[in-house]
């Protein structure tokens, strides 16, 4: 079920198209205006979400933010989880 | 020492494959810091986290003739045309003085554009994390990518951009402008010329150069942009910028 959501944070809007199957993340495509560094470390984070418990996935960003050393100047890991919760209560 | 390459090209996919090219070239030591100023005719630059098609009005893109072409560095799009100048800081990464501090280095980079607008009697303020503000309107906004062992800081200078094309061509969401109290973008920004600068191009580039040899207290010598830095733009063109792939990335 393909659905999308997105979150405007202090600086920058993070949008969300995922795919669920079940209770896992099939798939998740993360876009906005945000700064991310390292920059190709956002593709990464999305390859690791992928097959993700829904209940886990905000505990996975929160480890991928501290272990990777992500920098997102004006936000959170926080952020990025709730532009994802937003697409997963949304409509389809 | 660094180099100013004053080069453009008309091609907008070529001039940000240049981008990434001096990237390389500093990171890898093969060539001194870089100050390049530049320009793109009729083209919005989406941010490189950006989806296209949700940033830029596609239609109203074709019917002004308007080219779109995705950037290494994130944030959001903007408008370029021959009434905005570019420019552009390549460092390598342990450059002396630069701040660990990702925000505080979009400050301190910041400062060149900054001292050379007051150069040219005006008084830009630093709102971060990657807007110029001059009484309150929005003349630059800078992004900073890093990699390859270097940093690219470059913005925006909006001198007598098309406010018209501006606005039909970036989607900007209601909730970004909301945030300012604003009704449409057209009332963020304002042009330089709109605030009394009334010289040529040619005069704005060598007053800002000043404000970049005061805020970094380097030299900085006109250079020409070298034949393997030629080649490698050519490559990343037909490589990268130029394809679909690339450009709806997202």
């Amino acid at each position: 079920m393909k659905k999308t959501g997105s979150h405007q944070g202090k600086k920058g809007t993070i949008y969300a198209e995922i795919e669920i199957e079940g209770e896992s993340l099939k798939k998740i495509k993360l876009s906005g205006d945000f700064f991310f560094y390292p920059e190709e470390k956002l593709f990464e984070l999305e390859e690791r979400l992928k097959n993700c418990n829904l209940s886990q996935v905000r505990e996975e960003i929160e480890k991928f933010f501290k272990k990777e050393k992500i920098q997102t100047p004006y936000l959170t890991s926080y952020d990025f989880w709730l532009a994802i919760e937003k697409a997963c209560i949304s409509n389809p | 020492m660094w180099r100013f390459i004053d080069f453009t090209v008309t091609n907008p996919y070529l001039n940000m494959a240049y981008e990434e090219v001096f990237l390389h070239t500093v990171g890898q030591g093969a060539s001194v810091p870089v100050l390049r100023f530049w320009q793109n005719w009729n083209t919005v630059v989406i941010g490189y986290f950006q989806k296209l098609e949700q940033e830029v009005d596609v239609s109203e893109c074709k019917a002004l003739y308007t080219q779109v072409v995705r950037r290494l560095s994130g944030g959001g799009a903007v408008y370029h045309d021959w009434g905005n100048l570019n420019y552009a800081i390549f460092l390598p990464n342990n450059y002396p003085g630069l701040p660990d501090d990702l925000t505080e280095s979009y400050r301190w980079l910041s400062m060149g554009i900054v001292k050379g607008l007051e150069a040219l009697g005006l008084k830009a303020e630093f709102a971060p994390l990657n807007d110029l503000l001059i009484g309150g309107k929005k003349v630059s906004g800078v992004a900073q990518t890093r990699r390859y062992g270097a940093i690219l800081h470059h913005g925006t200078l909006l001198l007598n951009t098309n406010l018209e094309y501006l606005t039909r061509t970036l989607r900007v969401m209601h909730s970004k402008l909301s945030k300012h109290n604003l009704d449409s973008i057209r009332q963020r920004v304002t042009n330089l010329k709109d605030l009394g600068v009334n010289l040529s191009l040619a005069e704005i580039k060598q007053v800002l150069i000043k404000g970049f040899n005061d805020w970094f207290k380097v030299e900085i010598i006109k250079s020409p942009v070298t034949p393997l830095e030629h080649r490698l733009a050519r490559n990343l063109f037909f490589e990268k910028y130029n394809s679909r792939e690339w450009n709806y990335k997202r």
